[in-house]
């Protein structure tokens, strides 16, 4: 019986893969044809979705995009037997977009059924947690402090040190915490892992419970996630089943569960001390620091906050060892990066690669320019908070120190490809609007200083043609020092990268046209 | 996909009856459950938070009514008002700008003839905003009863709504 994949994942769903398995389903039993549909995740390249593969001889083959009209044509093509077609790609290992990556924690993702234990299996799951389970707590930590492994929901503190600190506070119980609120808009790693490699995570979990201690764990995903829940439940209830959640792990004196807790849409609750008050039901405001979360975190336990990719990383680094993991990437920034191409892109999806490649590289090779076929304008890097480059800029190599250098960041790894229509003092003023609207309110600059920097921006759009606006950009200016010098989080803190990386493109864009005036 | 019609189910909420609320607030573990936990639980059921609830949980939580509605308030998702049975919501958010969302988002509201968090004269769609539905690399996006529809375009919407409007949906 011929084994077809399809992925029940958003990006597909979105773009109609359920239509396409009933026309499938239904062609097949019109030939008489016996089938078996294996849902798995994605790939990684949404430009392609819905993708489909087949089994043949042992080898995957791909078709894709495919669409509910084209069916019927495929089965004329005898694509069950690897039959040629407009929309047949091959083996996808022979594709550029997939040849240039360095898939770690993505390489299960699209290749298994995401909700079959035996298959994660099968493709070396849980072989980081048996490794985990013959070492003590303190060979655990040091593999992982060796790996170099940063937190990759944005901020790149050092797992390892982490989770050292929650190892080693006294306490009668301690927690682990999935950050699994991914709100920057032009990031969907965590989503595309969760949704097709689910038991990645959870058995990074239970090895940071190991490790720390923990014998409780929490997944706080936001509510934007709908199918991502349900595949989670799902995963939840087998893993139970399978003896890898609940009482004595494996066999062994460990024990561990987690429970899925539902975000209620708001984008601070990201920020790990808003998230810890969110999960204990009150309104996601920050905390001061200290006490570190990681000594008084949930419930005032020691509390190990650790984004979903962070986490996901853990059973390769685990199978691998520590090595294997620290030879991709380069500096302080080791391993691999899951960065997600999106917004104005030809090619958009995700990209694991080692830290380094630069960022016009990886825009033009993978992302093969914009949608629109205009020319490039600019390219937000890092979420809502991150900075927007352009020109030679693009020339910058994907690490975090790199982008710190050039007054960026990486964050979550998200890059949002704008044309050459790009508006920049809408961008900066979005940027204000959006922390006006997502602000917890703790603090006033943040507060308060967003609402006034949204009204300084209207003046300047409203009065550029009359009036000479360096006032306002003296004033605007004077905002984000004080958003970024008094505000507890990240939110007031960093919502001047984007304003200040915005507003220089649009003063440069102008001074261009005015010297082309003169020059005319 | 572009070529069929949309078949989106309309979401059927339940009529507010503050006996059924009492009795399923019974349901509740204070220690396994959180006040988001019930707020969320209430909204699935009834498709928004009836002030007249705000009173039992303070008391079930050991509250004040004040610090329910703080909690309601803060978070998007929670509403006051009963929604229609299509909740629309739009990508505002940087990804979904490069690929037009602001256009687009300013006919969905000419077209409907209401700003966000309102519900048409029809009374059949509310339209909400939305920051990321994590489906950014084919934008621009919504979601229309936890339907994402995507690489939206004017022709997507104008068939969207009208496929709303169609008797089969009914």
């Amino acid at each position: 019986m011929t084994k077809i994949y399809l992925p029940r994942e958003t990006t597909a769903l979105a773009l109609g893969v359920e239509e396409v398995k009933s026309a499938i389903e239904g062609e097949a039993s019109i030939r008489g044809i016996d089938l078996q549909i294996v849902r798995n995740g994605s790939r990684g390249a949404a430009w392609l979705e819905p993708l489909l593969e087949l089994e043949v001889e042992g080898k995957r083959i791909a078709y894709g995009p495919v669409t509910t009209p084209q069916v019927k044509s495929l089965f004329e093509a005898d694509f069950l037997n690897a039959g040629e077609h407009e929309l047949k790609l091959g083996d996808l290992t022979d594709i550029p977009w997939f040849q240039q990556q360095q898939q770690l924690t993505f390489a299960r993702c699209g290749a298994i059924q995401s909700l079959s234990v035996d298959d994660y299996k099968k493709h070396n799951g849980f072989t980081g947690l048996s490794n985990a389970l013959s070492k003590d707590s303190r060979d655990i930590i040091q593999t992982i402090l060796d790996s170099g492994l940063r937190g990759r929901g944005g901020a790149a503190f050092p797992a390892g040190i982490k989770w050292q600190t929650v190892a080693n506070a006294e306490a009668d119980c301690k927690y682990i915490v999935c950050n699994a609120d991914e709100g920057d808009s032009g990031t969907f790693s965590d989503r595309l892992l969760m949704e097709g490699d689910p038991f990645s995570l959870i058995e990074g979990m239970i090895i940071a419970g190991i490790a720390v201690g923990a014998e409780l764990g929490f997944i706080y995903l936001r509510s934007e996630y709908p199918l991502t829940k349900i595949i989670l439940q799902e995963a939840l209830v087998k893993a139970r089943e399978a003896g890898y959640l609940g009482n004595k792990i494996q066999g062994s004196d460990y024990n561990f569960d987690i429970r899925l807790h539902i975000g209620a849409g708001a984008y601070i609750c990201g920020e790990e001390t808003s998230l810890l008050e969110s999960l204990e039901g009150k309104r996601g405001q920050i905390r001061f620091k200290p006490p570190l979360p990681a000594l008084e975190g949930l419930h005032g336990k020691p509390t190990v906050v650790n984004n979903v990719i962070t986490l996901a990383s853990v059973p390769i680094i685990m199978a691998k060892g520590a090595e294997y993991y620290a030879n991709f990437g380069q500096g302080r920034s080791l391993g691999t990066m899951p960065f997600q191409l999106s917004g104005n892109i030809k090619h958009g999806g995700l990209v694991e690669i080692p830290f380094g490649m630069t960022l016009r590289e990886l825009i033009e090779d993978f992302g093969e320019g914009t949608f629109s076929g205009r020319a490039l304008g600019a390219v937000q890097v890092g979420g809502p908070l991150g900075a927007y480059f352009s020109g030679e800029q693009l020339d910058t190599p994907l690490d975090y120190e790199s982008f710190t250098a050039v007054g960026g960041m990486l964050g979550h790894g998200g890059i949002v490809v704008f044309d050459d229509s790009i508006d920049y003092l809408k961008q900066a003023r979005f940027a204000m609007e959006f922390c006006a609207i997502e602000s917890c309110g703790k603090c006033t600059p943040c507060r308060i200083g967003s609402v006034r920097g949204v009204e300084v921006i209207d003046h300047i759009l409203d009065t550029q043609d009359q009036e000479d606006p360096v006032e306002h950009y003296e004033l605007l200016k004077d905002l984000c020092e004080t958003l970024e010098d008094a505000s507890l989080c990240a939110m007031g803190g960093l919502t001047p990268m984007p304003v200040r990386s915005a507003i220089k493109l649009h003063q440069q864009v102008a001074q261009q046209a005015d010297d082309n005036k003169e020059m005319r | 996909m572009s070529n069929s019609a949309f078949n989106i189910p309309k979401i059927h909420f339940e009529d507010w009856q503050l006996e059924l609320a009492v009795k399923l607030l019974d349901s509740f573990d204070i220690d396994e459950h959180t006040l988001i936990d019930v707020l969320q639980s209430f909204q699935d059921r009834f498709g928004y938070i009836d002030k007249t609830l705000i009173p039992l949980l303070a008391k079930f939580f050991n509250v004040s009514s004040t610090e329910v509605q703080g909690v309601m308030s803060f978070y998007h998702d929670f509403r006051t008002t009963k929604p229609a049975s299509y909740v629309l919501k739009i990508c505002q958010a940087e990804s979904c700008q490069a690929m037009g969302s602001r256009k687009l988002t300013a006919e969905l509201k000419a077209t409907l003839d209401i700003d966000f968090h309102e519900t048409n004269a029809a009374a059949d769609i509310t339209l909400e905003p939305v920051y990321c539905l994590g489906n950014c690399s084919c934008s621009p996006n919504l979601m229309i009863n936890s339907k994402i529809i995507s690489r939206l375009t004017s022709e997507k919407l104008q068939q969207l709504l009208q496929d709303i409007k169609a008797p089969q949906n009914d």
